[in-house]
């Protein structure tokens, strides 16, 4: 049996044929939310597999815009899901459960910051392709380059709500839900929060200039 | 000899089996036992604070153990009992208010650990117990009473660095810089009250000079029995702009 | 660059970073399948229950035997106990800045509510408890009295149930928890009553 994930991973085009896990995990693939998260209830880990793989990538984006280190964002990934379906009884099906796992992302990164007593661990930048056009390559390269570096230096209370707002997509109201601060004060810490990174990154311009 | 002992293990391994039978569910921790860790301490809202407790152990997922622990470490930390009191109070308001204590218990042991530190935290209490006034989520209230926390450890480390101590009681405070406790902990709250109210309210950390001259406005405002005057002028001396800002940002990254 | 620009260059850099990991993310859900196993998600009194799984015998012995113990002391204290003694809440300690024997100022709290029916104050001299403000005369316009020692109190009013954070006779504001509260010095270098 083929399976949409199944054909997205290999390139190749002839047919693949999917292993026992797999194949027991494609038929999740359709199952919606709710359903999955009552078969995880109930004990069926693979219907949670599905809503990892249907979520990871998010908290991922999450985990590392927080804490601005890939090995550490690995880490809380995991743990958040892992948590998370320990958890499961907690969580009622009525509210969101996208804020809700990310709730715990948030909360696992924030706990791990906490721990480290001097500025997060800031590592070289991945590598990130561009465009097609070499000249534009180097010019979106430098730019993306200099918002990482902004970020990095950016303080936790201002990058949090930046990464819910521009990487996660949420609303200021699930935003606060998240972080535990009122909506207005998601709104400011955005409209500040930016300025920061503006400034931040000019600040570097001048520098290279020197 | 050896087989009188087993008689005897044996013995109140069933007494236990036949009570754990009869009894049921008791296996969880009751009233009787948090009445038992509350009078480790002494404490005048007592009966209040077991009250409340028993309003909440009728509540499903109510975290017994957990605030249990947090008795029985306050009762193990060295600290003025009317602190201890305040941080058992701002659970109970919790519980009369019928909120749920679970993301509370995380800040209590924080405040645990500041009241181990000496922190003066009385006013950090203050703010939850306005939180908890207004309605506001147990999230949020968590979530700025963590930051004031920070606020208090930074300031006075601040002061540390900058001379200005916190003499030991009845130490000999020889030093002009070393301040009786009650006003060195005073400059502390006042000041980490009013970088936490200026961020809260959407202050910039990095506006150092905005920061100062609040900071300053508000020592200056104080009457003398709060923070004696020559006090404020030496801590407005010691500090700036600057210096604030890390502060400011210590409590946000 | 305007601030615009920023939210795009933002969101750009931030999909491209995740992308540039993702591989370190292959396999994560059959990781985690695998992890949690035959695991059920924690049931919610997992304490007690916890407690009965020791990982020894002995040790299970020795628990079970602590638990029963617990149980007969329960039954015990139980029957002694009375069921209806009364719990009166008692008086908060006396909260606000420390001193000792100062000279305390009544302050004045009004609160001009035509139709309230309930109007109190919270603070930090009761410990943000509700002090009520009466209208002996019901002409809309409720008061309280409050000796309050010198210092620097933050206050607000609540009036049916609603918090009302902006009292104009304050000589400050202050924003927190995303609601107004009040602040008023009393006595002292301020302008304090």
């Amino acid at each position: 049996m083929r399976g949409d994930r199944c054909q997205l991973e290999t390139a190749a085009p002839q047919s693949c044929i999917l292993g026992t896990e797999e194949a027991k995990r494609s038929v999740y693939h359709k199952q919606d939310e709710v359903s999955l998260l009552r078969a995880s209830l109930a004990g069926e880990t693979e219907a949670w597999g599905e809503i990892v793989s249907r979520y990871k990538d998010a908290v991922f984006g999450l985990c590392l815009g927080f804490l601005r280190n890939r090995a550490d964002a690995e880490d809380l990934t995991h743990d958040a899901f892992i948590r998370a379906y320990d958890n499961l009884r907690r969580y009622h099906l009525d509210k969101r459960f996208s804020t809700w796992i990310f709730t715990i992302a948030a909360n696992l990164c924030r706990n791990r910051l906490r721990y480290r007593k001097n500025h997060p661990v800031v590592e070289q930048p991945p590598h990130i392709s561009g465009g097609k056009d070499p000249a534009s390559i180097v010019a979106g390269q430098d730019r993306q380059k200099k918002v990482q570096e902004a970020l990095n230096e950016l303080p936790y209370a201002y990058r949090a709500p930046l990464i819910l707002r521009f990487y996660n997509d949420l609303s200021y109201r699930e935003i606060g839900e998240i972080l535990a601060i009122p909506e207005g004060t998601v709104k400011t810490r955005i409209h500040r929060g930016k300025a920061m990174l503006k400034g931040l990154m000019e600040k570097d311009v001048m520098q290279d200039e020197d | 000899m050896r087989s009188c002992a087993k008689w005897r293990i044996g013995s109140i391994f069933l007494l236990a089996l036949v009570l754990i039978g009869t009894v049921g569910a008791t296996a969880q921790i009751t009233l009787a036992d948090f009445d038992r860790a509350l009078s480790a301490i002494p404490l005048g809202a007592h009966d209040r604070i077991l009250q409340a407790i028993d309003l909440g152990l009728a509540t499903p997922g109510f975290p017994a153990s957990g605030l249990l622990s947090l008795i029985e470490r306050l009762a193990a930390v060295p600290a003025a009992s009317e602190d201890k009191e305040l941080v058992l109070l701002l659970f109970t308001r919790a519980l009369e208010a019928r909120m749920s204590i679970d993301g509370l218990l995380p800040i209590g042991f924080d405040l645990a650990d500041a009241l181990e530190e000496g922190l003066p935290v009385e006013g950090v209490i203050l703010e939850a117990f306005k939180g908890i006034a207004q309605g506001s989520p147990v999230a949020v209230i968590e979530e700025g009473i963590r930051q004031r926390l920070i606020l208090l450890q930074e300031v006075r480390d601040l002061l540390f660095t900058r001379g200005i101590f916190r003499a030991t009681p009845g130490g000999s405070g020889s030093s002009p810089t070393a301040l009786p406790p009650a006003r060195f902990d005073q400059l502390v709250v006042q000041i980490a009250d009013a970088v936490s109210d200026y961020l809260e309210g959407g202050g910039s950390p990095f506006e150092g000079a905005a920061l100062y001259a609040l900071v300053a406005d508000r020592l200056r405002r104080l009457p003398a029995t709060v923070v004696l005057p020559e006090d404020v002028d030496l801590v407005l001396d010691r500090i700036g702009p600057a210096d604030l800002t890390q502060v400011a940002l210590a409590a946000m990254t | 660059m305007k601030t615009d620009d920023i939210e795009i260059v933002l969101r750009d850099t931030l999909r491209s970073e995740v992308a540039a990991s993702a591989h370190r993310l292959e396999g994560l859900e059959s990781q985690i399948v695998a992890e949690l196993g035959d695991r059920l998600p924690r049931p919610r009194f997992v304490d007690w229950a916890k407690s009965l799984l020791a990982p020894t015998r002995a040790g299970r012995i020795g628990q079970l035997a602590v638990v029963g113990a617990t149980a007969a002391v329960f039954l015990i204290v139980g029957t002694l106990v009375t069921p209806n003694r009364s719990l009166a809440p008692t008086l908060l300690p006396a909260l606000g800045p420390a001193q000792a024997a100062r000279s305390s100022h009544e302050v004045l709290f009004v609160v001009p509510a035509l139709d309230a029916e309930r109007v109190a104050v919270v603070g930090d001299f009761n410990a943000w408890e509700e002090t009520p403000l009466a209208d002996e005369n019901e002409d809309g316009i409720w008061t309280a009295s409050i000796p309050l020692s010198p210092g620097r109190y933050e206050y607000a009013f609540v009036i049916d149930g609603r918090w009302w954070g902006q009292d104009p006779s304050a000589d400050e504001y202050v924003r927190t928890f995303g609601q107004y509260s009040s602040v008023r010095y009393v006595g002292g270098g301020g302008d304090g009553v």
